[in-house]
């Protein structure tokens, strides 16, 4: 798949989780990797990216397991990119499954 | 790989981070490690999920290089930027338009106040030549007859009026290319 598409949708799905709760990266990337086949590794910088932009916000937090794990929230402005995101993703679905079936009305 | 090694090799690719940079990134790919060593994987497994270090490196210099290495504060690359830009392009246009413009500018604005100057004095030699030609006779010598003054004094004055609407004409031409070439510079700027 093109690399430019795959980080955009890889982009949509970190933002969609984070929607629903705050998580770790190795979370993150578990949860991700379940439904669709990444490189884990570029996870990371995916997310410091999105700290940078202003659209999480990290902190630590202790684990019973081991040393504290770095957390990751959503913020305002990660939630409204979010939602264009998404608007897009679906458009972009919707356009596609109709010209797969060819629901066009020129062919018949 | 074990997860030194992945880490050392990580390392070796991501050289232009500043040190804590550095040390930010590798924290979280050694978090990764642990966290995935707990779950009972091995680092090898581990290794070959995140990808090739080199794979990973160069989508850490991708996302964070542009805007921590150009511009140490990411907060404000991009109004800076652009005020460093405008700052370049209205100096640019300043020396372009005082080299090559300036001088044809005054030049013609010569012209237009020499036609003018012209035009003026064409009118006001006219009126004398036309007051002046009822004594014509009395000058001595080579005066040109009275009726021959009053018709040249009256051409004159004629074409005095023609060249300073001549130059009214030229006037507003220059105003006119004047203000669409400032209106240019002005969306070079802003643009």
């Amino acid at each position: 798949m093109n690399i430019q598409f795959k980080k955009g949708v890889l982009e949509l799905c970190v933002l969609t989780l984070l929607n629903r709760k705050d998580y770790y990266g190795y979370e993150l990337v578990e949860n991700i990797s379940r439904f669709i086949k990444i490189s884990e590794g570029t996870i990371y910088p995916l997310l410091r990216r999105f700290r940078s932009d202003g659209y999480v916000t990290t902190y630590l937090e202790e684990s019973q397991e081991g040393p504290p794990r770095k957390y990751y929230k959503l913020t305002e402005k990660g939630r409204d990119v979010l939602l264009v995101l998404q608007e897009e993703w679906e458009n972009f679905v919707n356009g596609v499954n109709l010209l797969l079936r060819g629901v066009s009305d020129d062919q018949e | 790989m074990t997860r030194n090694e992945y880490l050392n090799k990580l390392r070796s690719y991501l050289d232009g981070l500043s040190e804590s940079e550095l040390r930010e990134v590798l924290l979280d790919y050694e978090e990764h490690f642990n966290i995935g060593r707990d779950k009972g994987k091995t680092d090898d497994e581990i290794s070959s999920e995140l990808g090739s270090p080199k794979e990973v490196a160069e989508s850490i210099m991708s996302t964070i290089n542009p805007e921590e290495q150009v511009n140490p504060n990411p907060a404000s690359a991009g109004p800076a930027d652009d005020g460093v830009k405008r700052f370049l392009i209205i100096l640019l246009l300043l020396v372009l338009n005082i080299v090559f413009l300036a001088g044809p500018v005054v030049g013609v604005l010569g012209i237009i106040v020499g036609i003018f100057g012209a035009g003026i004095g064409f009118v006001v030699g006219g009126v004398g030549l036309m007051i002046g030609a009822p004594f014509t006779s009395f000058v001595a010598g080579f005066a040109p007859g009275m009726l021959t003054s009053l018709a040249f004094g009256i051409s004159l004055s004629a074409l005095g009026a023609l060249v300073f609407i001549l130059g009214i004409g030229l006037s507003k031409l220059f105003y006119r290319l004047a203000s669409m070439y400032i209106e240019w510079n002005k969306k070079v700027i802003n643009s």
